[in-house]
């Protein structure tokens, strides 16, 4: 086994060994180092743990008994927290060290993606305000489009046949009561 | 048991129970693969158009669907990371990697040819076994319960990947998200900041957020790459030698799913992720689970098929519905004024053996239409990956909204998918979230409900011989992985 697969073993939750180059972010490709991202995910997993256990404290208790229904989550929370927090603090200690062989977030096109997510977002606001039909209607040719295909009669032709499988199984075959 | 038979195989003289049998395992075909509409509401939607039927027919027809979308959950799993039943998460996590080497024709016939032998052996087990296996389900209370969800969740040692704290962190997060609700045991509400959330975060629209949605947001970053040339599979002899290799893994599947999905509220869920760690255990190349190996698409896929059978023997024998499923089919039965539970086997000898016949020859049906469907289903791997993206997405959607006909399951999958993209980018998986989200409820609501009926006694979960068990296993199985890799980090070391 290399030293490097020992490396990886000896810090079971540590970066794994650099097997390319340092990947060059450009125009189309977003960059940063795992650790920066640790950090970003245990801080929200911090917040959201310190929400859940002081919203608990606000759950009403009349069991009477050992373990009521706010117990599990504070528990729960507590834990939640300490695991965030020992990830988080790895990751800063590795960020404060010098010298970087670890891995890397890549993120190709991530205007595509933070646009696919904007899309996803949208989808539900739209269906609740102009109905399912025409946020469909609207919203698949745009994802097409963010999915990087563009050809205009394969994209009417699919959302056409999509609108209509919708109408068909789940609107009459189904009974779904599509808005 | 052998007049039983007879009278259930005269019931198959009819053309109707056959035309039952094929539609049964043709919509069952069309519901599996659709996210969002798993067996339980096709076979609600299905009952109102059974009312006119023979009752035999509609039994035939809605067991044929419930063992044919367990099966075809597993295709949209591999062919674009989207389960079409929430068990079919599991089959997801090697399928879909063999997908993207080009190997989508070699998992989907693993998948179906696990799933056929599976069911029929389990099948063939419930048909021997229901009398003991009901009084095996009937000795589970809540503290039996707790221990088997402290065992499922035990896991998370195998299921972490390289990083053991970051399937930790996943875990937790899932955990802590289960807590969301009304209260299992005082039913007051829990982080209830909306009313969508009364009944807990939905999981259908959960599972299809964090594998379905976050691999669509993955395809947007290669929608420009071309995709992987497909690798050829052999004709329908060679694809059946496919699974020999794999036998040995498929009787442990099987029985491990049989004897889960005998316990009631268990689940195909649990038994395909119990036999995928058992598998990764017993397996000779343990790390490349995960990264598309087939024996773990043999193991979900056997268990969860496997799991059906063993469902039906609570309920035949009890009239005690474990899933959604067979509830459905109590209330399918009751329609027909036909009360499931020990007197069925009197009364109306001709409905458990029909069920069992139908289960025997519906699953050479499924094969084939799987068989021959593997052909047609691989050429969507080379359509171009915009269209798929944007397809898979609006059938998303649509399946999440279908599944509760709320938006808000909308919002939900959305959240779950944005969520469990970013989470995947810091290599923290879904399959820990998962087990989480599936054992959760389970864990804390037995959990409490024990000690509420010991009177607070802690010593109740290990007075019971089967909670016990359960414990004993899950700090095995917990604690020997983590050994395991302590001693080989160790061996690296003295070696290095």
């Amino acid at each position: 086994m290399s030293r490097a697969d020992t490396k990886t073993r000896l810090l079971p939750a540590g970066p794994a060994p650099r097997e390319h180059p340092i990947p060059r972010a450009d125009a189309e490709q977003l960059r940063f180092r795992v650790e920066i991202g640790d950090i970003a995910v245990c801080l929200l997993f911090l917040a959201v743990a310190a929400w859940f256990y002081v919203t608990a404290a606000n759950i009403p208790d009349y069991s009477g008994t050992f373990i009521g229904p706010d117990d599990f989550p504070r528990g729960l929370a507590l834990i939640f927290a300490g695991f965030s927090l020992a990830l988080l603090g790895r990751a800063v200690l590795l960020l404060l060290k010098g010298g970087y062989d670890g891995e890397w977030v890549l993120v190709e096109r991530p205007l595509r993606v933070a646009a696919g997510m904007v899309l996803l977002a949208l989808f539900p606001f739209l269906m609740e305000h102009i109905g399912f039909y025409i946020a469909m209607a609207l919203w698949l040719p745009a994802f097409f489009v963010v999915a990087d295909y563009t050809r205009p009669i394969t994209v009417i032709v699919c959302t056409a046949t999509f609108i209509a499988f919708t109408k068909v199984v789940f609107e009459m075959l189904l009974g779904t009561p599509i808005p | 048991m052998f007049d039983g038979f007879v009278l259930g195989l005269a019931a198959f003289s009819s053309l109707a129970v056959w035309g039952g049998l094929i539609a049964g395992v043709v919509i069952g075909y069309v519901v599996g693969a659709l996210p969002g509409l798993t067996a339980g509401v096709g076979m609600a939607l299905l009952i109102p158009f059974t009312f006119g039927l023979d009752p035999i027919v509609s039994v035939v027809m809605l067991v044929t669907l419930y063992m044919a979308s367990e099966y075809s959950g597993a295709i949209p799993a591999i062919l674009v990371n989207t389960p079409g039943e929430p068990s079919s998460a599991i089959t997801a996590l090697d399928g879909y990697p063999m997908r993207l080497r080009g190997e989508a024709g070699h998992a989907l016939t693993l998948s179906i040819l696990g799933s056929a032998v599976a069911s029929l052996v389990s099948t063939v087990l419930l048909i021997f076994t229901v009398g003991w296996m009901t009084r095996f389900a009937l000795a589970f209370g809540p503290a039996e319960y707790f221990a088997l969800a402290v065992l499922g969740l035990s896991l998370i040692s195998t299921l972490s990947g390289h990083s053991v704290i970051r399937g930790f962190v996943a875990l937790l997060f899932g955990l802590i998200l289960t807590t969301i609700g009304t209260d299992p045991v005082d039913g007051v509400p829990r982080f209830v900041f909306s009313d969508g959330f009364l009944s807990g975060v939905p999981f259908i629209s959960a599972l299809i957020g964090l594998f379905a949605l976050a691999e669509v947001l993955k395809m947007l970053e290669t929608t420009n790459v071309p995709a992987v040339p497909l690798k050829d599979i052999p004709g329908i002899t060679g694809q059946i030698g496919m699974l020999l290799p794999h036998r040995n893994n498929l009787i442990r599947s099987t029985l491990i799913g049989y004897v889960i999905g005998v316990i009631p509220g268990a689940g195909a869920s649990i038994a395909s992720i119990t036999a995928y760690t058992v598998q990764k255990r017993f397996s000779k190349s343990p790390k490349t689970f995960g990264t598309g190996n087939p024996e773990g698409v043999v193991a979900a896929e056997a268990a969860n098929n496997a799991c059906l059978p063993g469902a039906l023997a609570p309920m035949l024998a009890l009239g005690i519905p474990g899933k959604t499923s067979t509830a459905v089919l109590v209330g399918a039965l009751a329609i027909h004024g036909i009360q499931a539970g020990p007197l069925i086997f009197e009364r109306a000898p001709e409905v458990p053996y029909s069920i069992y016949i139908a289960l025997l020859i519906g699953m050479p049906f499924m094969v084939l239409l799987g068989l021959f469907g593997v052909r047609l289903w691989i050429r969507l791997t080379q359509v171009p990956k915009g269209i798929i993206a944007a397809i898979v997405c609006a059938t998303c959607l649509l399946g999440t909204y279908a599944e509760g006909n709320e938006i808000f399951s909308i919002w939900i999958a959305v959240a779950f998918g944005i969520v469990g993209y970013a989470l995947e980018k810091v290599d923290i998986r879904p399959a820990p979230i998962v087990l989480a989200l599936v054992l959760g409820y389970l864990m804390e609501s037995n959990f409490r409900r024990a000690l509420v009926m010991s009177g607070d006694d802690m010593g109740v979960f290990f007075s019971h011989p089967i909670s016990v068990i359960c414990l004993v296993l899950a700090a095995i199985v917990f604690v020997l992985p983590l050994i395991q890799n302590i001693r080989e980090t160790r061996r690296a070391v003295t070696a290095d």
